[in-house]
């Protein structure tokens, strides 16, 4: 509204200046002409006319009539005498200045004037026009320039709202789509419709939909699976169990319980590695610290070998560097973990597995290695599914590769299987620090380690094997 | 009631197996399919409990091998998943029965004498002959209400004999009914069994057949329904 009364200001001001010009010049224009003629008439005939009738000057003739004798003219001589004058002319000078345009208040009217000498002849020529003719025209014209303006505007408003409406309908249908959607549907927004201003918006928010659903679906089905998956021993739990109680034999009872008990711990593993997976799918690469690879690896290496050796197996750790890397101790530890533990599950009793920590140009590398069969070569692209199992695996819970290998994404970190002359070699590598040598050794905090791998678990791997009564 | 338990999980399949035996059951366990097929094919189960998440080969996989080789031993199937479809699936595949894990193990043995007596085409769970009663779930044998004495392999091949009334069982498929893979089998140990159990129940009960085996013959009145 406000911009349109300034347009309609302005017109109205610009108009009125274009016609004040507009007569500005033609009294200019009257008053040459005026004098031309005057002047190129013989002497006898000005001076006669001088002595003419001076009819009354009333300017408050109605300004229509006004229109039609509107210029009045005065031509005053050198000595100030009004010479020579039109018929309605007052008979006092029409203006104070000689020279220019002045407005002049004339019995009560408002005129406006222009003068010009003549040096030539030494006349002074006045010409005048009352402003009431002037301003009704002026007015008249504006007017009519205005009236399509400002019947325009309630006209142009409500097509304007007719148009913006109609433009904006799309999208009000897209917002009540959208509102009317419950959280659990996230189909995507239908695109036809839409005006093509709005539609990279509506397609990235469809992506968006898009992710979510399948972010959401992996949840799901993460959640049933793992369900799924805790099924089993508890089944395992329940029936042992179920065996105790029908034992007739103290000894068949005991056997029994110690069965559930390690079903137990084994069923608690599961748990664990489900929390770590899914606390890993919502890790950040923030928070990252310099850590040592070759100290965390020492300290799983202490860890394990306790239950390595129950299998009669040993573990080395050989570490020529140290190994410094940017990331989180904790969750290199899992991953160093996870993967030493396959190697001892699945190494020949008696044989070895070594942690090999190393650093080349700009990478550091660790290598586990055992002196198994390793992971046949159908199953190296699947072994990283969750709760997948090899044709070996039946006390592992099928998710440790898969925590190996979500914390080697988060560190962008490489996971390689390597057929070696004597065994199998699982590399991960990872890209060097770029860090300053000054380091703190970041090893892991005990209370990590002993929740997430508790007492019972290395006894599972082994099969029949007996627990050993002193922890 | 020989069964076979075929389950990958160490844990359950133990449990499984313990448990069975203490219900009566010869039970048998095996991890994988293939061994599993391989054992129902060639040796005599009464029964088998499979599951359905094997490695390597499928529990489902298993039990269409067992179908098409024409065996219509009952089979009932175990399963952490709850689905629907896979209910179906298994069902339609000719299993005869489906339990969700975790299983109780005094229902488990409940159904798989259901099944047992489904497949002699029995309603009653208690076989009759005569003034002789055997109950499998109580383990109790009884003539004219007053109850006998039957040490474990007795009351087993007591079973075998009226749970196949009127047909011969050889002496092969006795010592397989009660012997599993673990147990060693006594010689002549069939013959001492039914010899006790002919003390115990009279002579006229189990009937000799000459190079073939031994039988309960049908009594009309009393053909179990």
């Amino acid at each position: 509204m406000s911009i349109w009364g300034l347009i309609v200001l302005s017109t109205y001001r610009g108009a009125l200046n274009e016609i004040r010009q507009l007569f500005d010049t033609q009294l200019q224009q009257s008053a040459r002409v005026a004098a031309r003629t005057l002047l190129g008439l013989p002497d006898k005939l000005i001076r006669d006319t001088k002595t003419g009738d001076q009819s009354d000057v009333d300017p408050t003739d109605d300004p229509q009539s006004r229109y039609e004798k509107n210029l009045v003219v005065q031509v005053w001589d050198a000595d100030g005498q009004l010479f020579l004058h039109s018929e309605s002319a007052p008979l006092t000078p029409l203006s104070g200045n000689d020279d220019g345009f002045s407005d002049q208040m004339i019995e009560g009217d408002a005129w406006r004037t222009y003068s010009f000498k003549d040096a030539a002849h030494g006349l002074t020529v006045k010409v005048g026009e009352p402003y009431d003719a002037r301003n009704y025209l002026t007015e008249h014209v504006v007017l009519q320039t205005l009236y399509p303006i400002v019947l325009g505007l309630p006209v142009l408003a409500v097509l304007i709202w007719f148009a913006v409406g109609r433009g904006l309908r799309p999208l009000r249908r897209v917002a009540r789509e959208v509102s009317r959607r419950d959280p659990e549907n996230l189909d995507t927004i239908d695109v036809n419709n839409i005006p093509a201003e709005v539609q990279p918006l509506i397609a990235e928010l469809n992506g968006l939909l898009q992710r979510l659903s399948h972010a959401i679906d992996r949840e799901r089905q993460f959640t049933a699976d793992a369900a799924h998956e805790l099924r089993t021993p508890l089944a395992g739990l329940k029936v042992q169990a179920q065996v105790a109680l029908g034992a007739g034999a103290r000894s068949g009872k005991d056997k029994a319980i110690e069965k559930v008990l390690s079903g137990v711990d084994r069923a608690s593993h599961l748990v664990d590695q489900l929390l770590t997976l899914s606390r890993l799918d919502q890790a950040t690469p923030t928070g990252k610290a310099a850590a040592s690879v070759a100290a965390i690896a020492e300290t799983v290496a202490n860890d394990v070998r306790y239950f390595a050796r129950q299998r009669d197996i040993d573990v080395n750790t050989i570490t020529r560097d140290s190994g410094a890397v940017c990331g989180y101790s904790d969750a290199i530890y899992i991953m160093l973990r996870n993967l030493v533990d396959n190697a001892v599950r699945y190494a020949p009793a008696g044989s070895v597995v070594s942690l090999d920590v190393s650093q080349r140009a700009d990478t550091v590398n660790v290598a586990i290695k055992d002196q198994g069969t390793g992971i046949p070569l159908t199953s190296r692209q699947r072994v990283f599914e969750r709760f997948y199992r090899g044709t070996n695996q039946q006390d592992g819970s099928g998710l440790g590769l898969s925590i190996v290998q979500r914390i080697a994404e988060l560190h962008d970190a490489r996971v390689e299987f390597v057929d070696a002359s004597d065994g199998f070699v699982v590399n991960v590598i990872f890209s060097a620090s770029r860090r300053s040598t000054v380091y703190e050794v970041a090893s892991t905090d005990h209370r990590v380690r002993e929740r997430i791998w508790p007492r019972g678990f290395g006894d599972v791997a082994v099969k029949g094997h007996t627990p050993p009564v002193n922890n | 009631m020989r069964v076979l338990i075929v389950e990958d999980d160490a844990l359950l399949g133990d449990g499984l197996r313990e448990g069975l035996q203490q219900h009566g059951f010869t039970a048998d366990w095996i991890e994988d399919g293939d061994g599993a097929l391989h054992a129902l094919l060639c040796e005599r189960f009464d029964l088998a409990i499979i599951d359905i998440g094997l490695p390597r080969r499928s529990g489902i996989s298993v039990l269409n091998a067992v179908r098409n080789a024409g065996r219509e031993t009952p089979i009932l199937m175990l399963t952490a998943r709850d689905a629907v479809d896979d209910k179906i699936n298994c069902l339609d595949a000719g299993a005869d029965d489906y339990l969700v894990k975790p299983v109780d193990i005094d229902e488990l043995a409940a159904r798989l004498r259901a099944l047992a007596r489904r497949h002699a085409g029995q309603r009653n769970a208690t076989l009759r002959h005569a003034d002789l009663e055997l109950d499998p779930a109580a383990h109790r044998v009884t003539v004219d209400g007053m109850s006998v004495e039957l040490s474990r392999r007795e009351f087993s091949i007591l079973h075998a004999l009226l749970h196949a009334v009127g047909t011969v069982l050889s002496r092969d498929h006795l010592e397989q009914s009660l012997y599993g893979w673990n147990e060693e089998i006594e010689s002549n140990a069939v013959q001492v069994h039914v010899h006790n159990l002919r003390r115990k129940l009279g002579d006229n009960l189990i009937e000799t057949v000459r190079g073939v085996g031994y039988v309960i013959r049908k009594q009309s009145e009393d053909i179990a329904k």
